[in-house]
């Protein structure tokens, strides 16, 4: 990373951390983060420790199982932290893949104009016209719960909007003087683009993904409580899936529902005050706000 | 009002939007997957009479445009299929579920735009004060809620704590009512958590958009000229204000309509809802394709339709893009 | 009484950096059915003491000191309440730059209609239509076109509907803000003429800003010179340009070349306004002056009566030329 854009990382972290939201944002991030990579080596959860008898099977929580058990009689408290992990897995990696796609599609829409620009927007267009959820859940349905489907199908189904937005940055970007004033100078296309066109437009993708992974995280959640989850690599999806199919809201069991959805909530959220934060901070119109 | 020329070029565009939506749909369901007799019916339990019958419904030897014109006729036919779990035509299924599913969007609707668009208005125009910071806090919370999860908090709370509201079903069932007054009040009842859950998410996103384009609008020359003219505050914010602020707002209808879609799916599956969305959820379970490709389209065609009739409203709306 | 007596007004506007003082101790009258021209260059000040006068300034505005008499009334004594029924009925603005001062949602006719029907609410609705129509035809357009929108109409033709709106309620004084500022040459002098005409046959008193000299000069009847926040100069236009007694004044003037004239250079004013977040002890002209002398720093010049209603804030005034 050049000296230039890690100075101005730094900065635009101050800038963050100095707003009251972004900084319970960056907090509930770094908990969650925290808890995800340190949690299973300090209580690590193993999924074959069942209960043993009815007694052990959804109780409440007591001196040996903080947070009670689940259905299986397994320890809810190890089972949570673990499930941050996978959480946490699909919803960077989907994310990262549809930033890549989009930033894409994005720039060369937006750079090349004509036919290949027309052609790329309707089908974003298209795309965006396409309800999620019953979308996420058809491709799912269809190609199977792995978690490796579950990243693709999160990740090609959420690039449109970044699309769209990266291509309006560049399409303004494209009628500012600097780019005329280069490319007289004889800079070919990559590179206006890798130099200059990247630069410009990192900060805007940056704080859209940001957004993007909240989307992701959220959706992961949704399609593995609808049993659309890795029955292998269990999230707190696929708790609450269990959760609610067993009925243990019916059976009164709190300490089952509470840990996996507040997990859920502190990261997305984390996310969201960030991003809410860096979106006011580097688009100077919302500045005021 | 609108110029003829200017329908005709809509039209024509949603029919393209509607012919891409089928073409989706059928390389989704049909063409990817592989074997599409898998996906048809359960192959365990299948005779070669039937599956003679599945190749003639659907010309499955026949070549892909073929099987595509088939596709397309039967669309046009509602001819969507039989349920592999029911045993019933899908399309009979559909009609079933489609009135309780409109019903709670219906609701939710109502209840997402009259709070969300107060109670950001109310935070734009005291902008900085407690209840605008807290209008604010609360929607970005709202907003990362999953919409299963505050339903089963929301279960948790009214329905096995408080018991005060049902958490399932439509009406309480076994029961005939003496008259319709006390049916509809039994729905409603039922009607109540699912409602409000789906609501809030969107509360939550209707708050932001509408304060931060009131906001905007706030700052224009001519609200200056309402307040020079004399006009209350109030009139001031909403008669000038408020119009001119919900024309961005009108353009997020084709994303709400995506959302509040999703979340019907999961309230539906949570409460019991017989709605189109709890008969997703099933069909996932049971891998019923049939039925999740009929979903499928019926939820698309939704959303395309809502985006037109968004784009015909903001049209009314703002006279600076009228056609001439 | 006069119509109007703006006595001692300062206004101070609360900044990131602190105060800044935009408006010190501003005073004049005006008559009714006269035209007072307030000149100046931009940050002046000039704006700032318009908008005061109905109470339209933004919540970053404090008024420290001073009244604003209408017909003997202070203004600046009232509730928001009772200066609502004040605004457009008896004062009305006519805003800088006319491009975003119509609500785009509504029909020009509508907004015509809006004060009358608030202002008036015993009219009838016919009464109050056959009323819009004619203001229209007064500033020179067709009834017809009330039907249209903002963005229909030019930038000149929407200055005139402005204008028209803010005849609306018969209102004894029309304060314009740089009302002819963005339109070019031969629709200025359209709408100057038609607020001279206006104001002859309706006798109404109006307050003309602008940082346009020849505008002042051609329509008005008196003015004040305003810089830094305060008043250089005050007379009436006939004397403010033929005999103008502040140095800031007549480096304006000097400032604006004469057609008719001899070929002279064009003097602009060198150096910068002062920054008004500090108190200037002096006088606030002191560093762009020619004629400074050590009095200027040290002591605020007060406002000096010449004769003839004509006063200037110069410690040289009167004297040496």
């Amino acid at each position: 990373m050049a000296p230039e854009t890690r100075s101005s990382v730094v900065r635009i972290a101050r800038l963050v951390w100095a707003d009251r939201l972004g900084r319970v944002g960056l907090l509930l991030l770094a908990a969650t983060f925290v808890v995800a990579i340190l949690g299973p080596i300090v209580l690590p959860f193993d999924p074959t420790l069942v209960g043993t008898s009815a007694k052990t099977i959804l109780a409440p929580p007591s001196g040996g199982h903080w947070l009670g058990t689940d259905e299986l009689g397994r320890d809810v408290l190890r089972e949570t932290i673990q499930g941050a992990q996978v959480s946490l897995l699909v919803g960077l990696v989907a994310t990262a893949i549809s930033m890549l796609v989009g930033s894409f599609i994005g720039i060369a829409a937006g750079y090349t104009l004509g036919l290949a620009d027309d052609i790329l927007m309707r089908l974003t267009d298209f795309f965006l016209a396409l309800p999620t959820l019953p979308l996420i859940i058809a491709l799912a349905a269809l190609f199977g719960q792995s978690t490796v489907i579950l990243i693709l199908v999160i990740g090609l189904t959420s690039w449109p909007s970044t699309a769209r937005i990266v291509r309006s940055q560049v399409l303004s970007l494209r009628e500012r003087q600097f780019i005329t004033r280069v490319r007289s100078l004889g800079a070919t296309d990559y590179r206006i683009v890798t130099s200059h066109i990247l630069a410009n437009v990192l900060p805007l993708i940056f704080a859209n993904t940001v957004l993007v992974i909240a989307g992701s995280i959220l959706s992961e959640a949704t399609l593995a409580f609808l049993g659309l989850g890795d029955p292998v690599h269990v999230s707190w999806g696929t708790m609450l899936h269990f959760a609610f199919e067993t009925g243990a809201t019916g059976r009164g069991a709190w300490w089952y529902i509470l840990p996996p959805g507040i997990g859920i909530v502190v990261v997305v959220l984390g996310f969201i005050l960030s991003g809410h934060t860096l979106d006011r901070i580097l688009n100077p119109r919302l500045r005021n706000r | 009002m609108f110029q003829l020329g200017y329908l005709v070029r809509k039209l024509a565009s949603l029919l393209v939007t509607l012919f891409a939506v089928a073409v989706f749909n059928f390389a989704l369901f049909r063409i990817l997957p592989g074997d599409p007799i898998r996906l048809l019916a359960r192959a365990g339990n299948l005779n070669a009479e039937a599956i003679q019958r599945l190749h003639e419904l659907y010309g499955l030897d026949q070549p892909l445009p073929i099987q595509f014109l088939i596709y397309l006729r039967n669309i046009a036919t509602a001819q969507f299929g039989t349920s592999i779990t029911y045993q019933r035509p899908v399309a009979d299924i559909l009609a079933e579920r489609m009135a309780s599913t409109i019903v709670l969007l219906f609701a939710a609707t109502i209840l997402v735009v009259v709070v969300g668009i107060v109670l950001g208005v109310v935070a734009a125009s005291r902008r900085g004060s407690r209840v605008d910071n807290g209008a604010v806090v609360g929607s970005l919370i709202f907003w990362s809620l999953p919409t299963f999860w505050t339903g089963l908090i929301l279960i948790f709370v009214f329905g096995v704590y408080l018991h005060v509201l049902p958490v399932s079903g439509t009406s309480l069932p076994g029961v005939t009512h003496t008259s319709w007054i006390a049916h509809a009040i039994d729905v409603g009842r039922h009607l109540a958590l699912p409602t409000i859950t789906l609501a809030l998410v969107d509360i939550g996103q209707f708050v932001l958009i509408t304060r931060s384009s009131l906001v905007d609008v706030l700052t224009e020359d001519y609200i200056l000229t309402a307040k020079a003219k004399g006009l209350s505050r109030r009139a001031v914010i909403w008669r000038h204000g408020v119009r001119n602020a919900l024309l961005p707002v009108v353009t997020t209808t084709a994303l709400y309509v995506s959302l509040i879609i999703g979340g019907a799916i999961q309230v539906e599956t949570v409460f019991s809802w017989p709605g189109m969305g709890r008969l997703m959820y099933d069909a996932v379970l049971r891998r019923d394709y049939p039925i999740l490709e009929a979903s499928f389209l019926i939820f698309a065609v939704t959303v395309v339709l809502a985006n037109l009739l968004s784009d015909l409203l903001y049209q009314v709306l703002d006279p600076r893009v009228r056609q001439a | 009484m006069s119509l109007l007596e703006v006595e001692d007004l300062s206004i101070r506007f609360r900044t990131a950096s602190g105060f800044v003082r935009a408006v010190d101790r501003v005073s004049f009258q005006l008559e009714r059915g006269e035209m007072l021209g307030i000149a100046g260059e931009s940050g002046c000040g000039k704006t700032t003491t318009a908008l005061a006068l109905p109470r339209l300034l933004p919540e970053t505005a404090e008024t420290t000191s001073g009244q604003v008499r209408l017909n003997g009334r202070n203004l600046l004594g009232l509730t928001e309440r009772e200066m609502e029924r004040v605004r457009w009925r008896e004062v009305a603005f006519v805003f800088q730059g006319a491009m975003n001062a119509l609500n785009p949602v509504f029909t020009v006719g509508s907004q015509i209609l809006e004060p009358i029907r608030l202002h008036e609410p015993e009219t009838s609705e016919e009464a109050a239509r056959i009323r819009a129509d004619e203001l229209l035809e007064q500033v020179g357009i067709p009834a017809r076109r009330g039907r249209e929108y903002p963005h229909q109409f030019s930038g000149g033709m929407r200055q005139r509907v402005m204008i028209a709106m803010a005849l609306a309620c018969r209102p004894k004084l029309l304060i314009a803000d740089e009302p002819v500022t963005a339109l070019d040459v031969m629709v200025q002098a359209q709408i100057l003429e038609l607020l001279r005409r206006l104001r002859t046959e309706l006798g109404i008193a109006m307050i003309l800003i602008s940082h346009d000299l020849s505008v002042i000069a051609e329509s008005c009847d008196r003015a004040i010179v305003m810089y830094a926040g305060r008043v250089a100069e005050r007379g009436s236009v006939e004397t403010i340009f033929s005999r103008p007694e502040h140095p800031y004044t007549r480096a304006l003037i000097g400032a604006f070349p004469d057609i008719t004239g001899e070929r002279v250079l064009v003097d602009g004013i060198p150096g910068a306004p002062p920054d008004l977040r500090t108190p200037i002890p002096g006088c606030a002209f002191a560093d762009r002056c020619g004629l400074v002398i050590d009095a200027c720093r040290a002591t605020e010049p007060l406002l000096r009566p010449m004769g003839d209603g004509h006063t200037v804030s110069c410690h040289l005034a009167g004297g040496t030329r």
